[in-house]
């Protein structure tokens, strides 16, 4: 635990000098060959690769076990994954196109796979997200783990390994190479997530979250085998270049889509396969907050939002899309509202919001072929932007929030929210940091939160005038945003607010997840010893806090989002603000049913869940047991739909028996009849002996009846058969 | 020319067999009897090899065959070829022999007696050029050997073995005997030459008349009488008894040598004298063929006594023999003659290991083999190389001929006749399923430790035959197989141009 | 009555579908009498076809064109090289009708002319080339390499044995040996290049008068297996560095063992393919027979009868191919060379035998029984060389020896390959589940990865060729890994056992590190060299018969399944209270650098395919231009 509440020296001078070394290796760059940043792009996944190395070679000698080495890889790679995105969004470089490098990776007389990097809008946005996040993540994390000893080694190796694999990810210029850092990236969250592999939890947890994320790679596997086999290549320039030859495949573009989508529901643990996602909070909080809210299940979205130009031809996988996000949307906000454990509702909430975006990429691109099959001029697509603004603002609060529950956890040592209550006065800054978190997920107006719902919420509207279900999708993404307030104000509540001396409920059993995620507890009155966090912990959470409040203006406030990241026509921007965006919000009649639906859902939470001075809520939840609907509902909620429970029942059980019916068979049956040979030859071997009994006589008489055997095989025998040689 | 020279290898016999008695009369040192034996093998020996590198000298055609003394005796590759065999083998059986018989063991100048009659017989019938002769010559053998095989008075078994070999030998006999008078009365001569003619004659139709039935049962009474001597099914069921009571160098000259002799002549008769009537025992042979090399193995899988187990995979080995006679094409033969040679030397090696074993009084049965590898190297090493290559497995000698008997035969069946692909296909599954109990010796020499681990002493005639098998089955006769493939082709050229 | 009827339909159904199957490699090229827009030319001017194709001349309804009538100029004839072979008739034309060409022009080279008479004049003239398939080349060697290849080991085992009475020397002698052939093994590899074509040949005269000779040569299909025999040769001898039993035999048969691999490898005869693939056997029999756990009688006497009775079936299919090409050689390129004549039945028959003795050796549900039971008693040297370059000869044999000569006969098993191989994925996945013996799981996994390299090969296609050879080398990379993972843990443990494991990860976080990286690589994450592999195969597949790889791509599932499963219960996990800890240890030098140094090559690999790519593609290239495939 930092002692000192401000930031070690040394760890400062490291910071500084790691930045002015990143920007004069970037200037230098720059002006030796007059090139925009664009063209380093490939150096972006290389430097955390060397880190991961580095730190493998030389981690123990290092103070922070790595952390500094990792800080250095981390922040050139920042540095230059911001230039590019200032390159891209200010200076306007490669504006509405890309810049590609492609290099030949093996080939054949009948084959060949490229690699290369490939930079447009799309990849730019996603730097800068990654580029914060993951700077902030690794800096916050050196404080974090400074309790784990040598161990921090491995964490920060696995981590710069992760950082490198999500920018190759990004800047990967074929869906194949994508594939290749796509599966490094399950690799790396495999690892982290068994962090504690000493917890048989955690072991499992990682592998329930390999296996069936999995299950969906090898969708997208089949997906690129199919767009590969259908034409010819991988490339996204020469898939994308000529919609005509999309359009002559048809069905062959709808199932590679619906494979690569299959890969974004396993990558972004959308229903059915989200299981893994809440038991992947078995790792640290600060992989919780990178891999698992920020950047990794981002993955997901940014394939679906890279295979655009495929999926604007395929209306099924559009409309596939949209319901899979917005039922995700729906189950695990429901699921949010009842879980204990912080992280776990930061969880569910990530599924949740992951399944809003995918439930705007869907949205959009129906429209856009809608359009496009009307025949009239599809303009641009609201809803690709709308989830992409989403995804940015969801990294910044969500990472927000996840790393103020890790500082929670720090201070506390707990995760169980009924433990905690009225830390607001021990830690102001991090309460502080989460409610404007809070606010913002709750999209509370003008916190970013609010611009890109709203935005979703109306591409959805919109096209419910064509398409039936998509009325029911924006009533349900409306209730979801309800319950999103709701939730999130109640963990506000329950972990903040009340006084800092009271009842908490303490861990009896193990500090093992039950699979409700649950514990039994018992009542016991103790003072809360947390205090704030070391700045290094809180200063990242200052950041990501202003960036979560402002992020969501970057739609209004200069050349507006979507003049940049856009599908189509980019939306063309009049001066600085936007304003004519702001007067289409601010008229608009759905913006204000949104905004009362979320401050429902926020005051419910609040007189549900704020704490008196008793630390009790003013309002028990206790009619929740007295009317049974509610109450089976919560059991069924709280136990996460049983869907877990389906899961281990369908790996463990019926995978194992079949296993072992075919072991058996293998023993038995198969290596039975090999070793029946060998049984049934000896058998005929002793009939065989018998030939020889030991009586001259037998001899003899063998030898004649031989004779007479010969002559009645050749002469009687064959000829009536009709035989002949 | 006085051509008498010729005779000098079976002279040469003739003379040491009447010399060591005179030798026993002088002195009772029984050594001089084996060195006595052992040298009069070896200068003929050497002579049968001089007079085939240089037949100019001793003014003989090489190629075509050359006769003397009226048509009754040949010599020629084929002939040479299995004198070499023959010498060779009871060359090694008769050093060997002096290691293996005690001090004190009595009769040891008749053994050496019978020895080389038996060998002068096999020379004889090597030469032989008509059924006269080969019939003298397999008796002569014969009945040396029956008086060999029980030559152990005080051991039942072995007087027990003696006792049932003469009884089927002169059974078997009586029957070859029956067969030739049948073809001697047809054909009115008893020269290979003539009947071949004569009955190349029927086949053209010189002669009317239908003879084919007569052939037919005459080839029976052959079979039956040879295939005792080479042991195939039905005539085997002698081998496992005799091999398993009679003194193991007799079983090695029995197995080795005398086994050869009676593919000699198989042969000689079938492939050149009675080829024109081909058609009436190639299916019998087949069948034979098939019935020997799968019951032999068969019955060898169980056996527990090395004598009897290696009796059955003699068995199975005339089997593969066999399946050259209804292929009759020269490829077929000369890799019928490879592996007989080949066979002798295997078997023979065996045998002698086996020798050495139950001289050290291991005892013979297959467990007596455990942990041989940890008591003696070379032992261990040349058994198993012996058995591994019994099984025909590369690069062994055992699997270059048996490739080239095979390969010979599948010529033929290729070429049209599909039964004989069947044969084949028989033949390698065989040497598949004789893997196991070849396994089983190695498995005991070197997967298990014996019962007392100090080294056994073997003897140097031991040691040194062993090494030869050795070196003879792995080196010479792999590199030089093209150099022995041509030996083998000038044989069969020779047998029946 | 009735049901006698319909079996008799079925088994006609059975037999079209067999007759059928093989008849596609025979192409069908037509010919129309005048087109629709100019009704005076022949569709085809100039056609070149492979023998046994089939021509139909079709005529164009209500035009007066007859092909070649019997009595006009030469021209109108079949002329191979130079002199008129055969008169050319059609007949004449009838509206619309159709012509099938005389099978009997197109079965040698040459080429057919053939003009319309009446129209002759109007350019009405076309001719038919008939060109067989191209030949396979070789290219001497400047300098014996692979002689020495083959003689190193040899000598280097003859020395091992002759130091047995000196505790040290040996081992010392065999990693000297092995080295300096894992050097040659790599010139061999960068001289072979990835150029078409054999490479390094040398021809030493055996046996003329029966056509055998030594003949040796690589192309791109057997070099990256020299290379990997050479890098797992040195690596045995350092993880076996402290045999303590016999290290004197132990390491001159490992020597032996690696000599006769290479032979197999690099050998294009026929007959001494066959002796080096059988003495294989024996230095792998005593391996098991002396070294081996306790059941090791049972299983080195299986492994032996077993994989002996699938190769002399193979033995006569070689004959037989010997005397069908009629080229008195065993040469594998001049029988190949002559095979065009070889009929559809002999293709099939003699296809079927070898396959008998490479699916055993690969080995391919359901002939895989002998290889748990051989894996598990083996030592871990024996295991190693089994599953790194013992399982490849299977493979290799079927794309050197049966493939080139037999296209048809491939081409009719192609559906059986097909089921085999997905059978062995998914089975051999799903059994490693069930196993509780770390090396018995290995075992099955190899019959699944091998499974996926059958795939390759049963696509025809040049990328499954390249990915299953790729697959090959990565296999033989990581399953010794693989295997020395389960060594170290014996060793230390004494047990192999996973659930006598558990919770000894923090004991030996650096082994378990190498660990980790060892099973990701094996289930085939990117960047690892089976992934490479897989991606190709898939795709390939994919391309050869669509969506059916549904079922292959699914068993990556119960691939990472069973890895991750046996990773969590023995290295993970709380500590297990039947582990004895105090016994836990980080692996010494001798067991880590070989696992590190293959991780290594897997990675680099993994990364830069096209090393071994290039070369690969190249050889499958020539095979199926060869085959006539492409």
């Amino acid at each position: 635990m930092g002692e000192s509440k401000g930031i070690p020296k040394i760890l400062l001078t490291k910071i500084g000098l790691f930045f002015t070394f990143a920007f004069v290796f970037l200037a230098y760059l720059l002006m030796s060959s007059s090139q925009s940043a664009i063209y380093y792009s490939w150096m972006i996944p290389v430097f955390p690769l060397i880190a991961f190395s580095l730190i493998l070679m030389f981690g123990l000698q290092d103070t922070e076990k790595g952390g500094s080495i990792a800080l250095f890889g981390v922040s050139f790679s920042s540095v230059f994954s911001l230039a590019i995105a200032f390159d891209l969004f200010v200076n306007g470089t490669a504006h509405g196109s890309y810049v590609e490098s492609s290099r030949v990776w093996f080939s054949g007389s009948t084959y060949s796979f490229e690699f290369g990097t490939y930079i447009d809008s799309l990849a730019g946005l996603l730097l800068l997200v990654v580029g914060v996040v993951s700077y902030l993540v690794v800096l916050f994390s050196i404080s974090y783990m400074d309790d784990q000893g040598d161990r921090r080694v491995r964490y920060f190796a696995e981590i710069s390994l992760f950082i490198a694999a999500m920018y190759g990810l990004i800047v990967a210029n074929s869906f194949l190479l994508m594939f290749i850092f796509w599966e490094l990236m399950g690799v790396c969250s495999y690892l982290l997530i068994g962090f504690w592999y000493e917890k048989p939890s955690a072991a499992s947890a990682a592998k329930k979250a390999f296996l069936v994320t999995r299950v969906g790679d090898v969708f997208l596997l089949l997906g690129l085998v199919i767009l590969y086999n259908t034409f010819g290549t991988l490339r996204y320039s020469e898939l994308f270049a000529d919609p005509q030859i999309l359009m002559d495949n048809l069905e062959e573009v709808k199932w590679a889509t619906l494979c690569l989508f299959g890969g974004s529901v396993g990558k972004s643990a959308q229903f059915p396969l989200h299981v893994w996602l809440p038991d992947a909070m078995e790792g640290p909080t600060t992989v919780s907050a990178l891999i698992h809210a920020a950047t990794m299940v981002k993955a997901g979205v940014f394939l679906v939002a890279r295979a655009f130009p495929l999926i604007v031809h395929s209306p099924d996988t559009a409309i596939y899309i949209a319901v899979t996000g917005g039922l995700t949307a729906l189950i695990a906000a429901s699921m949010a509202m009842v879980m204990n454990d912080i992280k776990r509702v930061l969880a569910y909430s990530t599924i949740s919001q992951l399944g809003y975006m995918f439930l705007a990429l869907g949205t959009g691109a129906w429209a856009f072929w809608h359009s496009a099959h009307l025949g009239e001029e599809p303009g641009f697509s609201q809803g690709y932007m709308a989830g992409l603004l989403h995804l940015m603002n969801h990294a910044f609060f969500k990472a927000l929030l996840f790393l103020g529950s890790g500082a929670v956890i720090h201070a506390v040592h707990t995760q169980d929210m009924r433990e905690m209550g009225g830390l607001r006065k021990a830690m102001p800054i991090t309460s502080a940091a989460m409610g404007l978190g809070v606010l913002s997920i709750a999209g509370v107006p003008f916190f970013s939160g609010f611009w890109s719902k709203d935005e979703i919420l109306e591409a959805v509207h919109h096209n419910a005038a064509h398409e039936g279900i998509f009325g029911a999708l924006w009533f349900m993404a409306l209730l979801t945003a309800g319950m999103t307030a709701f939730y999130m104000t109640r963990m506000w509540m329950m972990t903040f607010s009340g006084p800092s001396t009271r009842f908490v409920s303490n861990v009896v059993s193990s500090k093992d997840h039950s699979k409700t995620g649950n514990w039994v507890i018992k009542e016991e009155k103790v003072a809360s010893h947390a205090h704030e966090a070391p700045l290094i912990m809180t200063m990242p959470l200052m950041i990501l806090a202003s960036l979560a409040v402002v992020s969501g203006l970057s739609l209004v406030f200069g050349g507006g989002f979507s003049s940049h990241v856009y599908y189509g026509e980019p939306h063309e921007s009049h001066g600085m603000v936007q304003w004519e965006i702001i007067d289409h919000i601010l008229s608009s009649s759905l913006t204000y049913l949104s905004v009362t639906v979320g401050m429902t859902g926020i005051f419910f939470g609040i007189i549900f869940y704020k704490r008196g001075s008793d630390g009790k809520a003013a309002f028990s939840t206790e009619f929740v047991n007295d009317i049974w609907i509610l109450k089976i509902s919560h059991t069924f909620l709280s136990n996460r739909l049983y869907m877990s429970d389906l899961f281990n029942w369908f790996g463990t059980r019926t995978w194992d028996t079949f296993s072992m019916i075919c072991d058996w068979f293998d023993r038995n049956i198969i290596d039975g009849i090999v070793n029946k040979v060998a049984s049934i030859s000896m058998y005929f071997s002793n009939s065989a002996r018998n030939l020889t009994t030991g009586f001259t006589g037998h001899y003899a008489s063998l030898t004649l009846g031989g004779l007479g055997v010969l002559v009645l095989l050749t002469r009687v025998v064959m000829p009536f058969m009709g035989w002949s040689i | 020319m006085d051509s008498t020279v010729l005779f000098l290898p079976e002279l040469i016999l003739i003379a040491s067999i009447l010399s060591i008695p005179a030798i026993y009369i002088a002195t009772n040192n029984h050594k001089s009897y084996s060195i006595c034996s052992n040298i009069s093998l070896f200068v003929s020996l050497l002579i049968v090899i001089l007079f085939w590198y240089y037949p100019d000298d001793v003014s003989f055609d090489k190629t075509s065959s050359s006769f003397v003394i009226y048509d009754h005796f040949v010599i020629n590759d084929f002939s040479q070829l299995f004198k070499v065999i023959f010498l060779m083998s009871a060359l090694a059986v008769s050093v060997i022999s002096s290691s293996y018989f005690s001090e004190d063991e009595p009769h040891q100048a008749e053994y050496y007696v019978l020895l080389l009659s038996s060998t002068l017989g096999m020379l004889v019938t090597a030469s032989a050029n008509d059924f006269l002769t080969i019939f003298v010559g397999i008796e002569i053998s014969a009945f040396s050997s029956y008086a060999l095989v029980a030559f152990r008075k005080t051991d039942d078994k072995s007087s027990e073995a003696g006792a049932k070999y003469l009884l089927i030998g002169a059974f078997s006999s009586a029957l070859t005997l029956y067969g030739i008078s049948l073809l001697y009365a047809l054909t009115g001569t008893i020269t290979f030459e003539g009947v071949n003619a004569f009955l190349t004659g029927i086949q053209n139709g010189v002669i009317d008349g239908e003879f084919s039935e007569l052939v037919f049962i005459s080839s029976l009474f052959i079979i039956a009488g040879l295939g005792f001597k080479i042991a195939i099914v039905p005539f085997h069921a002698w081998a496992p008894d005799v091999y398993e009571g009679a003194p193991t160098p007799v079983t090695a000259l029995l197995a080795a040598a005398s086994k050869a002799m009676g593919f000699v002549a198989l042969f000689k008769v079938f492939i050149f004298t009675l080829e024109p009537f081909s058609e009436e025992w190639r299916l019998i042979m087949g069948i034979l063929a098939l019935a020997s090399m799968t019951i032999g193995n068969l019955a060898a899988l169980s056996q527990k006594d090395i004598g009897r187990m290696l009796a059955y995979s003699s068995i199975a080995q005339a089997g593969y023999i066999l399946i050259a006679f209804p292929a009759l094409t020269h490829e077929a033969v000369s890799g019928a003659i490879a592996h007989t040679m080949v066979h002798a030397f295997m078997k023979g090696g065996a045998f002698i290991i086996v020798a050495g074993v139950g001289a050290a009084g291991l005892g013979y049965n297959l467990t007596s083999f455990k942990g041989l590898a940890q008591r003696s190297q070379l032992l261990a090493l040349s058994m198993t190389i012996c058995l591994l290559s019994l099984v025909g497995l590369p690069p062994l000698a055992g699997f270059i001929s048996k490739f080239l008997l095979f390969y010979g035969v599948l010529q033929v069946g290729v070429g049209g006749e599909t039964w004989i692909i069947a044969l084949v296909v028989a033949g390698v599954l065989n040497s598949a399923l004789s893997l196991y109990y070849y396994l089983k010796v190695i498995r005991f020499m070197y997967l298990y430790d014996p019962e007392d681990s100090e080294e056994i002493a073997f003897s140097n005639p031991i040691r040194y035959v062993s090494l030869l098998v050795i070196i003879s089955l792995v080196v010479v006769l792999p590199l030089f197989y093209q150099d022995l493939y041509s030996l083998c082709e000038d044989a069969a050229i020779a047998l029946f141009p | 009555m009735v049901h006698l009827k319909s079996s008799k339909y079925i088994f006609a159904l059975i037999f079209a579908l067999i007759t059928f199957s093989g008849f596609s490699s025979a192409e069908d090229h037509t010919i129309y009498v005048g087109t629709e827009d100019n009704p005076y030319v022949f569709s085809e001017a100039n056609l070149v076809i492979s023998p046994g194709d089939n021509v139909t001349f079709v005529w164009t309804a209500g035009q007066p064109h007859n092909v070649a009538q019997v009595d006009s100029a030469t021209s109108n004839a079949f002329v191979a090289n130079g002199d008129v072979i055969l008169r050319f008739y059609s007949g004449e034309p009838v509206d619309g009708a159709t012509w099938v060409l005389n099978s009997t022009y197109t079965q040698e080279e040459g080429v057919l002319y053939y003009i319309c008479e009446p129209h002759a004049g109007l350019q009405m003239r076309g001719q038919i080339v008939i060109e067989s398939r191209p030949d396979m080349t070789l290219e001497l060697g400047d300098f014996p390499w692979l002689s020495y290849l083959l003689v190193f080991p040899l000598i280097g085992a003859i020395w091992c044995f002759s130091f047995r009475s000196s505790p040290e020397a040996h081992k010392y002698i065999a990693l000297s040996t092995t080295l300096f052939t894992f050097i040659i093994s790599c010139i061999v590899f960068s001289k072979a290049g990835s150029g078409s074509g054999f490479r390094l040949v040398e021809e030493y005269e055996w046996a003329p008068n029966l056509g055998v000779s030594l003949l040796l040569g690589v192309d791109g299909i057997s070099s990256p297996l020299v290379l990997l025999t050479g890098i797992i040769g040195p690596l045995t001898v350092i993880f076996s560095w402290h045999e303590k039993e016999k290290p004197a035999l132990f390491f001159s048969l490992l020597l032996v063992m690696q000599t006769a691999l290479y032979g197999v490898f690099i050998t294009l005869d026929y007959f001494v393919f066959y002796i080096f693939w059988e003495v294989v056997l024996i230095p792998m029999f005593f391996l098991i027979a002396i070294w081996g756990g306790d059941n090791r009688r049972y299983a080195s006497i299986k492994f032996f009868i077993y994989t002996f009775t699938a190769s002399v079936i193979m033995l006569v299919g070689f004959m037989a191919l010997y005397f069908e090409a009629g080229v008195n050689s065993f040469s594998m390129i001049d029988i190949a060379n002559n095979s065009s004549g070889f009929s559809r039945e002999f293709q099939i028959w003699v296809f079927a035998a070898l396959f008998i003795g490479f699916a055993v050796k690969i080995p391919s549900v359901p002939w895989h029984t002998w290889l748990p039971d051989a894996h598990v008693q083996a030592p871990t040297a024996g295991s190693i060389l089994l599953a790194g370059v013992m399982l490849k000869m299977g493979l290799y044999g079927l794309m050197r020896a049966a493939l080139p000569p037999l296209p048809i006969g491939a081409e009719f098993f192609v559906p059986l390959m097909v089921a085999l191989a997905i059978i062995s994925i998914l089975y051999g996945a799903v059994l490693s589940l069930a196993q509780t013996d770390l090396k018995k799981l290995v075992a099955y996994s190899s019959v699944s990865h091998m499974g996926v390299a059958l795939l390759g090969v049963a696509t025809m296609t040049e990328l499954g060729f390249a990915g299953a050879v790729f697959m090959m080398f990565a296999h033989g990379i990581l399953s010794p890994a693989m295997f020395m993972v389960a060594g170290v843990l014996l060793h230390q443990l004494g047990t192999r056992e996973i659930p006598k494991l558990g919770g000894i990860a923090q004991k030996q976080p650096t082994t378990t590190g190498l660990f980790v990286v060892i099973f990701m690589g094996s289930l085939g994450v990117p960047g690892m060299a089976v992934f490479v592999s897989e991606l190709s195969v898939f795709i390939a597949f994919f391309e050869s018969h669509g969506y059916l790889l549904l079922l292959p791509i699914f068993g990556m599932v119960f691939t990472a399944g069973y890895h991750l499963w046996a990773l969590q219960r023995a290295i993970f996990g709380a500590e297990n209270e039947n582990v004895d800890m105090a016994k836990v240890h980080e692996a010494p030098w001798y067991e880590m650098y070989p696992m590190f140094i293959l991780i290594a090559i897997a990675a680099f690999f993994g990364i830069f395919p096209h090393y071994l790519m290039d070369p690969i593609s190249t050889g499958s290239y020539d095979i199926l231009d060869f085959m006539g495939v492409i």
